[in-house]
């Protein structure tokens, strides 16, 4: 039969069901003021799908950070449909998805799959790609030995757990780069080397970390009168924050991108600056300049929600109570060490009694000013950085950002005067070695103009906050060093970590694809060969994969049954196993249990996956609010309890002085070796990029800014060979202006080389009008057999921050020429 | 009765295909297949904006089946594989009458809203994906989109509607007055594809 029966007319359920969303979104942006849940709003497990079919509840696990909840239908045993979850209540217009979310039927049949454990073919190269199938019990021996072997000889640290963003499970995942029980136990209980991600740690370790900056909810963008897409493109790279964006617009709002790459969200906006990359730091720094000059700055936000006024020393520290002789007293145990955290209370000056006083008490305090206190000189943090930044005026950073300057202008004048300003930020601005800088100086702006803390104004959109779990579950000791794997080459060559001795003989690759996600591919290639012994554990055979001796196959998300407590929307993820794993794959926490069991520790392991989902979730405050491990049961999508109204707005409850931080008194770098940090740590800074800056004399060479995006058919490197998304976008191609490639003979669809003295890839070009001339955006996410030659990281170098360690993805140089018979 | 349309917010839609993989998903379509694409009004590339930078330009356009009031297949068909529902005002293909001879495909000024099967529809992997109800694929036939039809029987929304993240697209009955569509074509601006051609096509484009 060819055809369906005929539809009755459209439904009245049907119809509301396609207008809901729409009328939801109105209710959400209305309901302000509602208590906060004390019970979870449950989804109910509806399973109202076609005869023989029925639907699982779980999330994609694509490392975009979206974790969509998403309706799985299972037809005969197999994945057949998906489609984002229905959210209940206020929480409908949350519902999300995005067109790779669509493929994943297809992802989990991939032929790319990888179905047995592979091993190195004796003899071959590492990286030649010849492998032959083992069985388990061959490759769990192998492993077990060489791990036995390493600590034996060289104890736990010798063993290294190298990971990324690939899951945040609390069962297999790696959050924090061992934050699981699998992986925690088996780390804890070795001393084992913790080898973490440095993709995005500019703006995780200075903006989350050091600022305590969290963002307000996508739901409050509505509240915008400005939103500026400032290092974040939400039109493709964060597309569920776009629905919003829209929502505002139409409410009036302005729409602004500041971004070399001329996006979907350019496409859309007011203004479009198309800035030089990695100057962004110049920019803030000039329209605070801007700001202040023209006397558009909102005192009483400095005065009473920031740090403004708080009292500095000559050496960079705070005047506290303590100068004043009164005792510290013991505060709220910190989730971070788990020890008491010390009060100490700020000072500033108080204009009407002009004496120093503590700052809670003083109403209306000098906002600038020299004083002396105790026989010391003193300043407020507001006249500290004023007098640090004045170098950066709107000439300056008209010059260094490649923008006019009555454009800064412009921009500096709509901030402060159009707020409330979203700023929707992401790794636009963190991939440079100067990018840290950028989350100082933005928070310095909004500090001037007050432009956070309340509705419609955020320095970057937040999560739906964290499920609380039980993470004592993953510890049975200590990890050994905990460090970011970009210094895997440094490690490699020294035997060093600071003054330690690591010798690294066995790397556990876990939880990503850091040959093909982390930058300077082939400076970690090299040091990865120096490894005795590489295994690797993924869904497919990645870029890393190809690099380990032995490769075991894990199961898609749908397969797993896990949690990942990170609530991208208000439900976090129960991964739910809607069909059985494929093939003969088996789950980290399985392969974890298989190796302690050989090593005689078996015993780190005395529970079911069922019963540490329990010991992880049944906390006594999420049994108290009717969470924890039942909420999720009976195919349920349970609420963060703890995430409400209240959360949606960030009032700087996360740091210390309960106000906006852009100074950081006591800067402490992210990976400690020893090195020296510099004293602009603790202020608002601009600094050349590394490699990538435009009076670089290394340009007379390589004249070409790089730079990549995160592209909308690529989540990173998963859905690499998915083939409907590749038949949407088949190749790589270098996006590159027209006037470039003009000057440099290349058509349209050339084959190009693109090559620095990091490396170098060979592909085809893509000559746009859509990118500034001087730059080019080369893809991430396609693997090394994707490209006719070389990679795209092979352009990228591991020098990083050593402040924050971070992946300096767009921070290189490069030229681009036409292969002979280029036309291919 | 009913007169199916959509409207398509071109201000809200970001080219992102989530549409065409819903709709791919969906309708389990063969490799190489699509039933609704994104078509970029710009440069001579997908994703590329018309002007020179920055002075630039750029708007998405996803083109499925028009559905048309007065469509061109269905006056040529010669076998009455394409004709047009009464009931709902969905073009329809019948892929068992259908004999492949493309006149429908020659007819249509959409050009690529059709496509035909030279062989024997191919998938990359072994199961058929989608809605169990869905007509299979044949070799030698010419298929478009379908609204759904199988969907619209079962009182929902065709699968380009499930999740639109820009939440561009609307549908409904054009012949309610009170509809979402018929509304959003009253009150707003549309422009409508190759108006010309005198097909009186159902998807409006709200600019």
């Amino acid at each position: 039969m060819s055809e369906t029966k005929r539809p009755p007319a459209l439904t009245r359920r049907g119809f509301l069901k396609t207008t809901g969303a729409a009328a939801g979104v109105a209710a959400a942006a209305g309901a302000g003021g509602a208590l906060p849940q004390l019970a979870p709003a449950q989804a109910s497990a509806s399973t109202v799908t076609a005869e023989g079919e029925h639907t699982v509840y779980t999330s994609c696990r694509g490392n975009c950070g979206s974790k969509c909840p998403t309706q799985v239908v299972v037809r005969e045993g197999k994945v057949v449909r998906v489609s984002a979850a229905e959210l209940p209540g206020d929480d409908a217009p949350r519902r999300r998805f995005c067109v790779k979310g669509y493929t994943q039927p297809q992802r989990i049949y991939d032929p790319d799959r990888l179905k047995y454990p592979l091993r190195r073919v004796e003899g071959s190269e590492r990286g030649a790609g010849e492998w032959e199938r083992v069985s388990w019990d061959d490759a769990i021996d192998e492993i077990a030995t060489k791990i036995g072997a390493a600590v034996q000889e060289y104890g736990g640290t010798s063993v290294a757990v190298w990971s990324s963003y690939g899951s945040y499970g609390v069962l297999n995942g790696c959050m924090a780069g061992y934050m699981s029980v699998g992986y925690g136990r088996f780390i804890t209980a070795l001393g084992a080397t913790v080898l973490g991600a440095g993709a995005d740690y500019a703006q995780i370790y200075e903006q989350s970390t050091l600022l305590g900056i969290s963002g307000n909810d996508q739901t409050d963008i509505v509240n915008a009168k400005t939103i500026m897409c400032w290092g974040g493109n939400p039109a493709e790279a964060y597309i569920h924050d776009w629905q919003f964006v829209c929502e505002a617009r139409e409410a009036g709002a302005k729409l602004i991108t500041i971004d070399p790459q001329y996006t979907a969200s350019a496409m859309h906006s007011d203004i479009y600056v198309p800035i030089r990359p990695g100057t962004d730091g110049a920019l803030m720094l000039a329209m605070a300049n801007y700001i202040i000059e023209n006397g558009l700055t909102d005192e009483d936000f400095m005065k009473s929600r920031t740090i403004s006024p708080f009292l500095v020393k000559e050496d960079g520290t705070y005047v506290r109570m303590s100068d004043f002789g009164v005792e510290p007293t013991q505060g709220p145990i910190s989730s971070t060490t788990g020890k008491p955290t010390t009060i100490d209370p700020n000072v500033v000056w108080d204009a009407q009694a002009g004496e120093a006083r503590q700052a809670s008490e003083v109403e209306n305090p000098e906002l600038l000013g020299f004083f002396e206190v105790n026989g010391q000189q003193v300043q407020t943090v507001y006249q500290k950085v004023k007098d640090l930044i004045t170098e950066y005026t709107v000439d300056k950073a008209s010059e260094i950002c490649d923008i006019p300057a009555e454009q800064i202008e412009e921009l500096a004048r709509i901030y402060a005067t159009e707020g409330p300003v979203a700023v929707l930020t992401f790794q636009g601005l963190g991939h440079h070695v100067n990018s840290h800088h950028n989350f100082k100086n933005l928070a310095f702006i909004a500090a001037l103009t007050g432009n956070a803390g309340k509705p419609g104004a955020m320095m970057t959109r937040g999560t739906c906050g964290m499920y609380p779990y039980n993470s004592k579950a993953y510890f049975m000791g200590t990890p050994g060093a905990s460090l970011t794997g970009m210094y895997l080459p440094q490690i490699m060559e020294t035997g060093k970590w600071g003054a330690q001795d690591l010798n690294i003989r066995v790397l556990w690759c876990c939880n990503g694809n850091v040959l093909s996600c982390e930058s300077g591919r082939a400076e970690l290639i090299e040091a990865v060969k120096k490894v005795d012994f590489v295994m690797c554990v993924d869904v497919n055979m990645t870029d890393t994969a190809q690099w380990a001796d032995i490769v075991l196959p894990i199961p898609h998300a749908y397969e797993t049954q896990d949690f990942d407590p990170v609530c991208a929307t208000p439900y976090p993820t129960f991964y739910r196993k809607a069909v059985d794993p494929l093939y003969e794959s088996k789950t980290d926490i399985d392969i974890l249990r298989l190796i302690a069991d050989k090593l005689g520790m078996g015993q780190i392991y005395d529970k079911t996956d069922d019963e540490f989902l329990h010991l992880v979730l049944d906390t006594e405050t999420n049994l108290a609010y009717g969470g924890g491990y039942q909420a999720f049961e009976n195919n349920t999508l349970g609420r963060n309890w703890s995430f409400s109204d209240a959360s949606k707005i960030d009032t700087f409850k996360s740091t210390a002085s309960g106000r906006l931080e852009y100074y950081i008194e006591k800067p402490a770098p992210r990976n400690n070796f020893g090195q020296e940090v510099a004293d602009y740590e603790r202020y608002p800074y601009y600094e050349n990029a590394h490699e990538a800056y435009w009076d670089n004399p290394l340009r007379e060479k390589y004249p070409l800014m790089g730079c990549s995006q995160h592209h909308k058919y690529h989540v990173h490197s998963q859905c690499a060979y998915t083939p409907w998304l590749r038949e949407l976008e088949p190749e790589p191609r270098i996006k590159i202006n027209a006037a470039d490639a003009r000057e440099r003979g290349i058509s349209q669809g050339d084959v190009v080389r693109v090559y620095n003295d990091h490396g170098y890839a060979v592909l085809k070009a893509l000559v746009t009008e859509g990118i500034k001339p001087g730059v080019v955006s080369i893809p991430h996410g396609f693997q090394a057999d994707q490209f006719i030659e070389g990679h795209t990281q092979d352009l990228t170098s591991v020098v990083m921050n050593d402040f924050c360690s971070n992946s300096a993805f767009y921070d290189f140089l490069c030229e681009v020429e036409r292969c002979e018979g280029g036309d291919r | 009765m009913a007169r199916y349309a959509m409207a398509i917010d071109t201000k809200r839609c970001v080219g992102c295909n989530a549409c065409s993989m819903a709709c791919k998903m969906t309708n389990n379509l063969p490799d190489g297949t699509w039933w609704t694409r994104v078509l970029t009004e710009g440069g001579d590339e997908v994703d590329t904006p018309a002007g020179i930078f920055p002075e630039v330009s750029m708007r998405y356009v996803t083109v499925s089946c028009q559905h048309c009031d007065n469509p061109a297949c269905v006056k040529v068909c010669p076998v009455g594989a394409t004709y047009k529902d009464p009931e709902t005002g969905v073009v329809r293909q019948d892929y068992d009458k259908c004999i492949g001879c493309r006149m429908c495909m020659a007819a249509c000024p959409y050009t690529g809203v059709r496509s035909f099967n030279w062989e024997e529809p191919g998938y990359s992997i072994d199961h058929a994906v989608g809605d169990a109800d869905i007509a299979a694929h044949q070799k030698h036939v010419v298929e478009k989109c379908t609204f759904c039809y199988q969907r619209l029987a079962r009182g929902e929304t065709p699968a380009c509607m499930d999740l639109c993240p820009a939440r561009a697209r609307h549908f409904g009955d054009l012949d309610d007055p009170d509809s979402e569509v018929s509304q959003l074509v009253g009150e707003r601006s549309y422009e409508q594809l190759l108006t010309s051609e005198g097909t009186k096509p159902s998807v409006y484009y709200l600019v």
